[in-house]
């Protein structure tokens, strides 16, 4: 992988070439292409970055934001999991075999998953294992089956282990129940007994010789889906309609605020944006539907859920939602820091939404008005923020278990703090409420 | 198949008993990864085999409709 001019480009080094000319010429590429399954390339004229190794240069098509596991929901996890297995199935039939099942392969586009490694393919040889079926369950199988019978906030659990969850954590996590169903019991519990009981034996290489028939693979890969299939996670709470009706907002509130959000877009027409705090992505909406590509985060996965499977259902474009703690962003990790980005090294947005989350940050979380205005600054060039002051009663529920150590949370010291950073072009009362959507661009 | 049907038992009797074993990190997990598929796919393949014959001992009886086995169903744009 190298960029030039901005453009990224792969090289194809000449020890791949039968693998990559397999893909191409077998019709499997055509295939995947026409299933949204793989990401599009072009070969490309481009001079390799080591010329003597190389056999082609390819430019994949862009990604338009690059999002991570553990900023995944429930169900994306799942539909990930569900494309590598759908993609290892069609590779098959095509003579060949996913060498890596890496879920950092796999990116969503239009909200769908697909596979942006082109060139994980390898030619298949009959009677070989499934070299990459270990990292399938310590990348997919293993977190869903945690998320789904242990807890869903143990997605996290893959930004603390970056090649998966060890199956021997996810075999003592899991609860006794799901030793009663043969996919979890083969692929986790007992997967995880026999890397344990082989890790300190000398294996004869006659083992590792030994041959798994394409009737076994393809049963191996049936069962993992079946498995996969059957897991499922529901938000616990009431019926998903009303789980997250802001009942703060008068009907005419609610409209002069979409109105208003309109206006602001259509003034600063912004090339990507951010929604921090998007909740289950209703005013996200507003900027998806002009055609911006735009970014749901929220802290919970229920409401990163619910809009996940909305957009699937309605097919919506533009729009992809992902679950992040703001107190605590996806940090670099990996290798020398510097495998998986960071949040702000994937920015910056054009535009941040920050509707309702102010006395959150402030309030709930102690984080200064300054550092509010920094950390927003550096996120986005424009800033449409909305200060929610202590009349209002979500504010005030926030502060009745509490002291009101926040003498400076008030709208002239919000304004104040913030002109420091941002030139305010506009600062609008909604109707019916006491709350101020501002316009904000950093200085 | 009778080394396999022994690995398959002794691995639950193992798993059931494991729960509080120390981890060992530090090893390659590797190999019982390995040995694991081939016994589970040894399995699930026999499954696989006969739900395929089941599958189209029933779509012999139903040769009239015109209802699909959801396994045809998700490869249909297999060309």
């Amino acid at each position: 992988m190298f960029s030039h001019d901005g453009a990224l480009f792969r090289q194809i080094n000449a020890g791949y070439q039968e693998n990559y000319s397999k893909l191409m010429e077998s019709g499997l590429y055509k295939n995947l292409l026409k299933a949204k399954l793989l990401i599009p390339h072009e070969e490309v004229d481009t001079k390799p970055e080591i010329p003597e190794k190389a056999f082609k240069v390819i430019q994949p098509e862009k990604i338009g934001f690059i999002s991570y596991p553990y900023e995944w929901s429930f169900s994306q996890l799942k539909d990930a999991a569900l494309a590598t297995l759908s993609i290892q199935k069609r590779a098959l039939k095509f003579g060949m075999s996913l060498k890596d099942s890496s879920a950092y392969n796999i990116q969503f586009r239009d909200c769908k998953p697909l596979l942006i490694d082109t060139l994980s393919f390898e030619v298949y040889a009959e009677g070989k294992p499934w070299v990459a079926y270990k990292q399938f369950c310590q990348h997919f199988l293993a977190p869903l089956a945690l998320m789904a019978q242990t807890d869903v906030r143990l997605s996290q659990l893959l930004r603390v282990y970056i090649d998966g969850v060890p199956l021997d954590l996810a075999s003592r996590l899991l609860p006794r129940r799901s030793r009663l169903n043969f996919g979890l019991l083969s692929h986790i519990h007992l997967h995880a007994s026999a890397q344990q009981r082989y890790a300190d034996k000398e294996v004869g290489k006659d083992t590792f010789r030994r041959q798994m028939s394409k009737n076994s693979f393809l049963g191996l890969i049936d069962n993992l889906e079946r498995t996969i299939k059957k897991l499922n996670w529901e938000p616990k709470g009431t019926e998903w309609g009303q789980y997250y009706t802001d009942t703060n907002y008068s009907t005419q509130a609610m409209q002069h605020k979409q109105s208003v959000l309109e206006d602001y877009i259509e003034r600063i027409k912004p090339s990507i944006m951010w929604d921090l705090g998007a909740n289950t992505g209703f005013f996200s909406r507003i900027a998806a539907q002009h055609g911006i590509p735009t970014l749901a985060f929220d802290i919970d996965p229920s409401a990163v859920e619910q809009n996940y499977l909305t957009i699937r259902e309605s097919g919506e474009s533009n729009l992809l939602p992902l679950v992040l703690d703001l107190t605590n962003p996806s940090p670099d990790i990996g290798w020398h820091n510097q495998e998986r980005m960071s949040l702000a090294a994937r920015g910056p947005a054009d535009a941040i939404f920050a509707l309702a989350l102010i006395h959150h940050l402030a309030i709930s979380n102690n984080v200064p008005m300054n550092m509010l205005a920094e950390f927003f600054s550096s996120l986005g060039q424009w800033l449409v923020i909305e200060f929610v002051p202590k009349s209002d009663s979500q504010v005030k529920r926030l502060l009745a278990s509490r002291e009101d150590i926040f003498p400076g949370y008030t709208t002239e010291n919000f304004e104040k703090v913030f002109t420091k950073k941002f030139d305010i072009h506009s600062g609008e009362q909604i109707r019916d409420s006491d709350r101020r959507l501002y316009l904000m661009e950093r200085r | 198949m009778n080394s396999i049907i022994f690995h398959f038992f002794s691995a639950i009797a193992e798993t059931s008993t494991s729960s509080s074993a120390a981890t060992a990190a530090y090893l390659d997990p590797g190999s019982g990864s390995f040995i694991i598929q081939l016994i589970v796919a040894s399995a699930a393949g026999v499954l696989y085999m006969l739900r395929g014959y089941f599958s189209r001992f029933f779509s012999f009886f139903r040769k009239s409709s015109s209802d699909k086995s959801p396994e045809t169903d998700e490869l249909d744009d297999i060309e």
